[in-house]
């Protein structure tokens, strides 16, 4: 099971340090490509930094819009894929 | 693997004069193919550290497989050929086997970004598909899947192959020998879903660009190339891949979503196969100064990288020193960096910064730029203009006014060209062609200057928005908008805005709107982002809602965009 609040605040760490992005009003269910706060190419960064963390393989055909929208919807779909 | 179990590559035994002696890109593969089968020319890696491998031989088989394959479905002489694959061995040996049945390749994008909608993407794909029209689509299942499933994406008796339905060791069929002057590749670099722009180019042509290049870098047979730009972009397909393997380089590439994902691959591969040349857009050297964390760059060596191209967009003045300052330290010499100006009209490059010294940054006052066309010199505060080099032997560049007359060092106007690699024209377009092409010189539709003898890019007078190399056509950005509703019929303008510190442009779009309440203007902004990203991938990082006479009214689009983003230039800091 991932702790959301603790995934919350690695994701938002992720996003400051490495991609640069302001991350002082981001909540779960912030929109995060939708609004523009991240581009394609943050988007892969952050699924890489994923599989990473978590050991496992995201494909590129599921890097999408309904997978990584918000931190909550990453969140299910990594549960979806670690069987928790 | 671990990268660092990486042996050196083969040397190369191709001599120049494979290339000096040849006509057509399929002579100079097929005569380094008879002479040197087993010279692993193409090295494939990926992400997981798998690396591949591939003989010229190995190469050439697979293209006479798929030559064999598209000659039985009815490929001919002129048949457009539209290959939709990623990097790898079946990409470049289909577009070698195309050539070889007598066809035209045309590479077009996967649909790797996923953040698109798959009916904007087959509507995209399908654009291109039906102006073609193509004959034959190469690709894999999931694009078949998505080209089936949208119900005009594919013109009428166009065939889907896939590479799993070619067999393997065929019956070797003579090749075709195209001539000089056929028809060699149809580029489709820039247009909108409404019009593509489909660029057709002659084997001449391309090899002598091919040719110029290698000369105007130095480029040396026992130097290594190493890249990752996609291969359906003119930087990807020629300047990546065409000029390191007919020039007998061993050339890796790297798939453009791997380097995404981790653009600390595209250094390491540098640093172990030892690359002397590798192409990237300023928006990759402003991504790897600013954020790949120091403990991803322990020990690397990037001293044997001769020649840094930076092409596709403008190479920023703050991204070369930035990127240059923070790599000195791993070895990359200031003079490497090497900004290049082209376009597919030209094959590819057209002026290449001198290679043995680091390219002169021209400061001049933003004032008179504006008003008067004129790239006055000034010591501090001006707009910074990095040079994009000189015109490769034997290309010319003038600048000329809008009168076609040339204008004096200084004075900005449009770049035009006159070389032998110019294109043949717009695939079934000859008065999009005629209005470039004049006299045997083609006007870029860019502006720039000459001073001192070097070019320095200035704008583009054509408003296609270039992000990290990537074309988008604002035409694409405002259909997109007018889909929303709330958004006055027709009134949205779209451009792009440099982002200095990203190192490329981003998207802003100002719209009308008659909505004054607070909260349903704000739906609407949110309807209008996720319509944009959706549908191009990018998202909207200026976004002004105006009441209706808020934008300019004009005949043409390309005045109401100048007219509009001049006015709201400021407030997007823009700038440039």
């Amino acid at each position: 099971m991932v702790d959301i609040e603790q995934f919350h605040r690695e994701v938002c760490a992720f996003l400051h340090d490495t991609l640069g992005v302001q991350v002082g009003d981001i909540g779960p269910d912030t929109e995060l490509i939708t609004t523009g706060l991240l581009d394609s190419m943050s988007v892969v960064r952050l699924a890489a930094y994923l599989e990473r963390r978590f050991q496992l393989v995201i494909p590129d055909l599921d890097i999408e819009v309904d997978h990584f929208n918000s931190i909550s919807k990453i969140s299910s779909y990594l549960e979806a894929r670690l069987g928790s | 693997m671990n990268l660092s179990d990486i042996a050196p590559p083969a040397t190369c035994p191709v001599p120049r004069r494979i290339l000096d002696e040849a006509e057509t890109l399929t002579t100079a593969f097929e005569t380094t193919v008879q002479r040197f089968p087993d010279f692993e020319g193409v090295i494939l890696l990926d992400r997981n550290r798998s690396e591949r491998r591939i003989s010229l031989g190995e190469l050439w088989t697979r293209a006479k497989d798929i030559q064999a394959a598209l000659t039985e479905r009815g490929v001919r002489h002129g048949a457009c050929v539209v290959l939709i694959l990623p990097t790898g061995a079946d990409l470049v040996a289909a577009y070698f086997g195309t050539m070889m049945a007598g066809g035209i390749p045309a590479v077009v994008a996967t649909p790797s970004n996923r953040l698109v909608e798959p009916r904007a993407y087959t509507h995209l794909a399908g654009a291109i598909l039906h102006n073609g029209p193509a004959r034959v689509v190469y690709c894999e299942q999931e694009i078949e899947d998505l080209l089936r499933d949208s119900e005009d994406a594919l013109p009428e008796n166009c065939i889907i192959l896939k590479p799993a339905d070619v067999p393997k060791n065929s019956k070797p069929l003579e090749s075709v020998k195209p001539e000089p002057d056929s028809y060699a590749t149809l580029q489709y670099s820039s247009g909108s879903t409404g019009a593509p722009k489909g660029v057709l180019l002659v084997h001449r042509a391309m090899v002598n660009n091919i040719r110029a290049l290698r000369d105007g870098l130095k480029l040396r047979n026992d130097e290594v190339s190493v890249n990752w730009a996609p291969l359906y972009h003119d930087m990807g397909l020629i300047d990546t891949f065409l000029l390191p393997f007919l020039c007998g380089c061993p050339t890796v590439l790297i798939p453009t979503q791997d380097f995404m994902r981790e653009p600390a691959l595209w250094l390491w591969a540098i640093h172990h196969y030892r690359g002397a040349v590798s192409w990237a857009p300023n928006l990759a050297y402003a991504l790897c100064a600013r954020r790949i964390p120091d403990r991803e760059l322990e020990g690397l060596d990037l001293s044997c990288w001769r020649v840094a191209v930076s092409g596709g967009e403008p190479a920023l003045a703050g991204t070369v020193t930035e990127f240059t300052r923070r790599f000195a330290e791993y070895g990359f010499r200031s003079e490497a960096t090497t900004p290049v100006y082209g376009l597919a009209e030209n094959v590819t490059a057209v002026t290449v910064q001198p290679v043995d010294e680091a390219p002169p940054i021209d400061m001049i006052d933003r004032h008179e730029m504006a008003a008067s066309s004129y790239a006055r010199p000034v010591d501090a505060d001006g707009f910074p203009c990095v040079s994009i080099g000189k015109p490769l032997p034997p290309f010319e560049v003038e600048i000329r006014a809008a009168d076609r007359q040339p204008l004096a060092e200084r004075q900005i106007g449009n770049i035009w060209v006159r070389s032998n690699s110019l294109f043949s024209g717009y695939h079934r377009d000859p008065e999009a062609t005629r209005k470039v092409l004049v006299d045997g010189w083609l006007d870029t539709e860019d502006q720039g200057y000459v001073a001192n003898g070097y070019v320095f890019f200035v704008s583009r007078e054509k408003d296609l928005i270039i992000i990290g190399g990537e074309k988008y056509a604002p035409d694409d950005v405002e259909a997109a908008i007018n889909r929303v509703p709330g958004v006055r019929e027709g009134c949205a303008i779209a451009f792009g805005v440099m982002n200095q510190e990203r190192g490329t442009q981003e998207l802003a779009a100002v719209v009308e709107t008659r909505e004054q309440d607070a909260d349903r203007r704000e739906t609407l902004r949110s309807a209008i982002r996720m319509e944009v990203t959706l549908a191009i991938g990018q998202p909207i990082r200026h976004l002004e809602l105006v009441p209706p006479g808020g934008i300019e009214k004009t005949t043409s689009g390309k005045l109401a965009r100048r007219a509009t983003r001049a006015r709201y230039a400021d407030e997007f800091d823009g700038g440039h």
